[in-house]
Parts: C-alpha cells; sequence; structure tokens
C-alpha cells in the first residue's frame, strides 16, 4: 500500500475538523477528494502534504509515517517526495520561471543539471518553452500554471497533491489541466490527489472520497 | 539544510525598489547611531589619552615633591633614587613670577631646568634654552612674542631682608615650546636652573620638584610603589597624571554614563530594524510561505533571518567607522567644530577608540539586534505553515 491513512485528527481551536479519518491509495492510483466549502479536505490535503500535523492519527507515505517527523525532516520529505500545485499558481516575480520551477532542486540542494533537464523536457510537454527565460508577470494565467505545475513535478514526486487546481479555470482549460496532471503523473510514476468541490471532475478519476463534517461519508 | 542560495533570498527581498530604500535607510539610521556612540566615547578617550600624553611630555613618569618643601639635588638624592627600574631623573626649581608683557601682567609658573636631563625625562626639547627663556606657544600668541624679543619677568625676593621687594629681570626669548595642554603652554616659562637658582640667591642644587623616567611604563605602580615604601620620609610620588587624576576619573564615570544613555539612540535605530524586519515579513510573507511549502526548513530559514540582521548590523558598524573618521576629520579641520581649549584644558582633541570600545559599542548593538531578530522570530514561528498559505493564498 502507498499511502495508509488511519483514524487522523485535526481541530482549530474549538472546532473539529477532521474527525478520525481513515482510507487507503495504491501507487499510481488518482483520488478525487470532494465535499463542501469547510468540510476539512484542504486541511487533509495539507496533512497529506506534510504543511500541517495531525493532533491523532497515523500517515504512512510510501512506508514513511510523516507523523513522526521532525521539522527539518518534514520540509525534506515536501521538498523530495510531495508536489504541490496550489489553486493560486503563485510564481515568485523577482525570478525567471525557469528558476521559479527549479525552485525545489536548488531549495534540496539537487544536482542541477538533471533537474534542468526534466524541466526543460516538461516545459516542451506543457508547451511553455518560450516562458522560462520571461518573469512570470510578463506570461498569461493560463502558462503561469502551467509552470507552476512543472515546479510541483520537477524532482518527480512520489506524491502529487493539487488544491482545486482548475479553480479558476473554465471548463476547456480545466479539462487540459487535468488531462496534463494526469498524463504527467503517469509519466512519472506518481500518485495523484486532487481536492476539488466539482463532481465532473471527480467522478473522472479512479478513486474519490466525499468528506462532510471531518469524516468520510462515500 | 537548504542550499538556496542566501544570494537568492536577498534577492526575492530586494526586489522592490521600496525594500531596497528601506533598507538603506535603516542601515543609516543603525550606523549613524552607532557613530554617533563611538565619536563620543571616542571623544572622551581621545581626552584621556591626549591629555595623559600631554602631561608625560612635560611631567616624565613620575613626579616627586620633598614632604619638607625644599630638597637638594645632591648625591644623597642620587642614593635615594638609585632603583633599576629608574632610566634618568631630574630636579626642577619652580617658582610663581609675573611675566610684564604689552603693558600688562601675567602670572607665570617659571621652571628652572637642566635642559638636557629634563629633555631626557619628558621628551620635550628645550635644546634652544641659552642664559634667556622658553615660553609656551599660547603666551606667544597672547602677547605676540617672537624669538629673540624681551620679556620681563618679576619675581619675589628669595632674602629676607628684601621681603616685600621684587626682582625685575629682563630676558630674550629663546624660544617656543608646546605642551599640548592650554594652561600650561599659556603659563609655564622655562629657563636654565642655575641661573634660577642665582636670581633668587639660592644655594646651587636646592630643588623643590623632582621627575623621574622609568624603563618600563607598564610597572609605574609598582615603581612608585618601591620608591614610596623607601623614601616615604622625604619624598611623596605621584604618576605623571595626578594634577589632573580628578578630571580624569570624572571623564572615566562620564564615559561610561554616556555610553549607558546613548542606548537610547540605538533603541531608536533599532525601532527603525524592526520597521524594516515587518515590512519585510508582511510583503514578502507569500514568498516565505511558498519558499517553506517547498521544503525551506524552518531551521534554514531562521539561519537567512539572523544573516539578514547580520548583514544589516555588520554594514552599519562598517558606515559607522567610516562616519566616525569623517567626525574626526571635521573637528580637527573646521573651526567651528574645534574644541575651546581653556575650557578642555587640551589645545586640539582627536577621537581616539581601541579595540575595548570597538566590541564594547558594536558588542551591545549587535546583541540588540539578535533579540529582535530573536522576538520577530518567535512572532514568525507562532504562525502555522498552513496558517500563513491560507491567509496569504486566500
Amino acid at each position: 500500500m502507498f499511502l495508509q491513512v488511519s483514524n487522523l485528527k485535526k481541530s482549530y481551536g474549538s472546532t473539529e475538523v477532521l474527525r478520525g479519518l481513515s482510507f487507503n491509495l495504491e501507487r499510481s492510483q488518482d483520488l478525487a477528494i470532494v465535499g463542501s466549502s469547510g468540510c476539512g479536505k484542504s486541511t487533509l490535503l495539507y496533512i497529506l502534504g506534510a504543511l500541517e500535523k495531525p493532533e491523532e492519527g497515523q500517515i504512512i507515505i510510501n512506508k514513511v509515517d510523516i507523523s513522526t517527523l521532525n521539522d527539518e525532516e518534514l520540509a525534506k520529505f515536501r521538498n523530495e517526495s510531495i508536489g504541490f500545485v496550489f489553486q493560486f499558481h503563485f510564481l515568485l516575480p523577482s525570478m525567471t520561471c525557469l528558476d521559479n520551477a527549479m525552485l525545489p532542486a536548488k531549495i534540496g540542494g539537487h544536482k542541477m543539471k538533471d533537474v534542468k533537464k526534466r524541466v526543460l523536457n516538461f516545459a516542451k510537454i506543457l508547451q511553455v518553452e518560450h516562458c522560462l527565460k520571461k518573469y512570470p508577470f510578463e506570461i498569461s494565467g493560463g502558462e503561469q500554471q502551467r509552470i507552476n505545475i512543472i515546479r510541483a513535478i520537477s524532482l518527480n514526486p512520489k506524491l502529487i497533491l493539487c488544491d482545486e487546481p482548475t479553480g479558476n479555470l473554465d471548463s476547456k482549460n480545466t479539462s487540459t489541466v487535468l488531462e496534463l496532471l494526469r498524463s504527467l503523473s503517469e509519466e512519472i510514476d506518481s500518485t495523484l490527489i486532487v481536492v476539488t468541490h466539482d463532481e465532473n471532475v471527480a467522478n473522472s478519476f479512479h478513486k474519490k472520497i466525499t468528506i462532510e463534517d471531518g469524516q468520510i461519508i462515500s | 539544510m537548504s542550499q538556496l542560495p542566501l544570494g537568492s533570498l536577498f534577492k526575492i527581498i530586494l526586489e522592490r525598489r521600496s525594500s531596497k530604500r528601506f533598507l538603506l535607510g535603516t542601515i543609516g539610521s543603525f550606523s549613524f547611531s552607532i557613530a554617533v556612540i563611538l565619536s563620543t566615547i571616542g571623544l572622551m578617550d581621545g581626552f584621556e589619552f591626549t591629555l595623559k600624553k600631554a602631561l608625560a611630555n612635560s611631567n616624565g613618569d613620575i613626579k616627586f615633591v620633598g614632604k619638607n618643601g625644599f630638597f637638594k639635588d645632591d648625591a644623597q638624592l642620587a642614593e635615594k633614587l638609585n632603583q633599576d627600574f629608574i632610566e634618568r631623573f631630574t630636579s626642577i626649581l619652580q617658582v610663581e613670577a609675573f611675566a610684564l608683557a604689552e603693558e600688562e601682567s601675567k602670572g607665570v609658573l617659571l621652571k628652572g631646568v637642566k635642559s638636557e636631563e629634563f629633555s631626557d625625562v619628558t621628551g620635550m626639547n628645550l635644546s634652544s634654552l641659552k642664559n634667556g627663556v622658553l615660553i609656551g606657544s599660547k603666551f606667544q600668541q597672547k602677547y605676540d612674542l617672537n624669538v629673540g624679543d624681551s620679556i620681563v619677568l618679576a619675581f619675589a625676593s628669595g632674602k629676607a631682608r628684601n621681603q616685600g621687594s621684587a626682582i625685575l629681570e629682563s630676558f630674550r626669548v629663546d624660544g617656543v615650546v608646546t605642551h599640548g595642554i592650554y594652561e600650561k603652554d599659556f603659563r609655564f616659562l622655562y629657563m636654565d636652573k642655575t641661573n634660577l637658582e642665582k636670581i633668587l640667591s639660592y644655594k646651587e642644587g636646592v630643588s623643590n620638584l623632582g621627575l623621574i623616567k622609568i624603563k618600563n611604563l607598564e610597572n609605574l605602580k609598582t615603581s612608585i610603589k618601591t620608591l614610596k615604601m623607601k623614601n616615604y620620609e622625604d619624598f611623596s610620588f605621584d604618576p605623571y597624571w595626578s594634577e589632573f587624576e580628578v578630571l580624569l576619573d570624572a571623564v572615566k564615570v562620564e564615559k561610561f554614563s554616556i555610553s549607558i544613555i546613548l542606548q537610547l539612540i540605538v533603541i531608536v535605530a533599532i525601532i527603525n530594524v524592526v520597521a524594516f524586519i515587518i515590512f519585510i515579513s508582511e510583503i514578502k510573507a507569500q514568498d516565505f510561505f511558498m519558499l517553506r511549502a517547498l521544503g525551506l526548513s524552518l531551521k534554514s530559514f531562521q539561519q537567512f533571518w539572523f544573516c539578514l540582521l547580520l548583514f544589516i548590523w555588520f554594514i552599519s558598524c562598517g558606515v559607522a567607522i567610516g562616519l566616525v573618521q569623517l567626525f574626526n576629520r571635521f573637528i580637527l579641520t573646521l573651526p567651528f567644530l574645534k574644541i575651546p581649549g581653556d575650557i578642555y584644558v587640551l589645545s586640539e582633541l582627536d577621537v581616539i577608540l581601541d579595540y575595548f570600545d570597538y566590541s564594547y559599542v558594536f558588542g551591545i548593538s549587535l546583541g540588540w539586534t539578535l533579540l529582535i531578530g530573536f522576538f520577530t522570530m518567535r512572532r514568525m514561528k507562532k504562525k502555522s505553515l498552513v496558517e500563513g498559505l491560507r491567509q496569504e493564498f486566500s
């Protein structure tokens, strides 16, 4: 089993956001997490992405129990094993798109030559080669999102987590971005987890879980 | 640990023109505050150093006076001062007198010296002294006297039968000497000791002041102690600065008090640093949280944060040193910044700083910098990564 989540609990103050979530996922399976606003789906994604620690429960990703890791180890784990695609495709304005895409490699101290080769390849696939030398404010929103995706997968992460990646896009661009994410995750043999509140998007995934009031209802 | 070069993080922080300007302003105010403290301490150190140097120039290393007033410079005195640590000594006959010049009279201290001995002991060059007198540089300026001019001195008579009547003698000005101390440059006159003895009808060798030069100035205290122990009945010995001891002690106390008070200026400058940090952490919060989400550990971020503060501190210290040099140049060259010598004893003052002064001021400012670094870091730590991402990206 690639991902094992058991009895996950998290609360903010007196509000219980996650109330004992458990599920498993095989490697290379796609998963869509759906639910209404405030149900806890983003919190679950952040915990899976080692951005947040749970109060209770266990998360094992590729045989690593991330709930036992300290801050330094979590940062390393995030850098090497997780690729995050945020809804707001935030790129650092002081860097070129290539530097933005290479940022995880720079942070983690990886071999720049290999990563650059990979980034150039992804840029070719996503048709944003011409953007690499430009600054984020010089390219369109769709192109920024693709650079964002390249940054997320630049280190071949085992797990790609997307927080409503198509939230700001129209239906045509939504399907294009999802297709790209799927094909890229297949190419690098990663597991893709997407949070969305769009049922149509969720239905196109191998597996779907619906969260309501911090619990899985289906 | 993150391999993200510090340069990249600096680039992120200084991306905006406003950030660069703010940073320059912060460094400017911080360095100015440090420079103010350094200059103040430097002036006080300069005062102490210049005063002591000037005193040593006219007093040798150790002064001694006879407990019964006059003493005789003879073999007995040489025997009493026969110590390994003494390089040379000289005896002086000094008397109060009036100098009459430009239809004015001025009270002076006339020192009868053996010029060669005196020069050896004090380092003052009295080679131009012949049968006339040497006058101080301020005295010369005041009465517009030149070498070769005449000056009349009035002494109290040394003989009992002549009590009440003064001895008036005219002397040629043989030269001008500078002590570096305003009062001495104005009041001290030198003449040959034998001449003075004759004028006053004193016996040969009669003296009322002695100066000693020791081989190693570091042993000054122990040398005085030894001399006091061996000659406690006849003489009292004091270090060369003893006549200004109270003033020097006051300067030390003042230096300490002022350096404490001036910390207020550093605090004001530190508030600027805090403002810069808050400004950066607000406008760059998205970048910082994104970097952390991409794998930059809190520890690496902390290291960068402290590097940024150390950078501000380091550059500020460097600029402060430059400002102090500039100030020092100004006080030596600009007339309106020159110190009034009659008030501050010295005719010229320098900013003098030693390693301790630099370490003290830089150390305290570093302490303040690290303290605010610690508090701002704690403030940042309080906000969780997710909380930050949600706040910044919502």
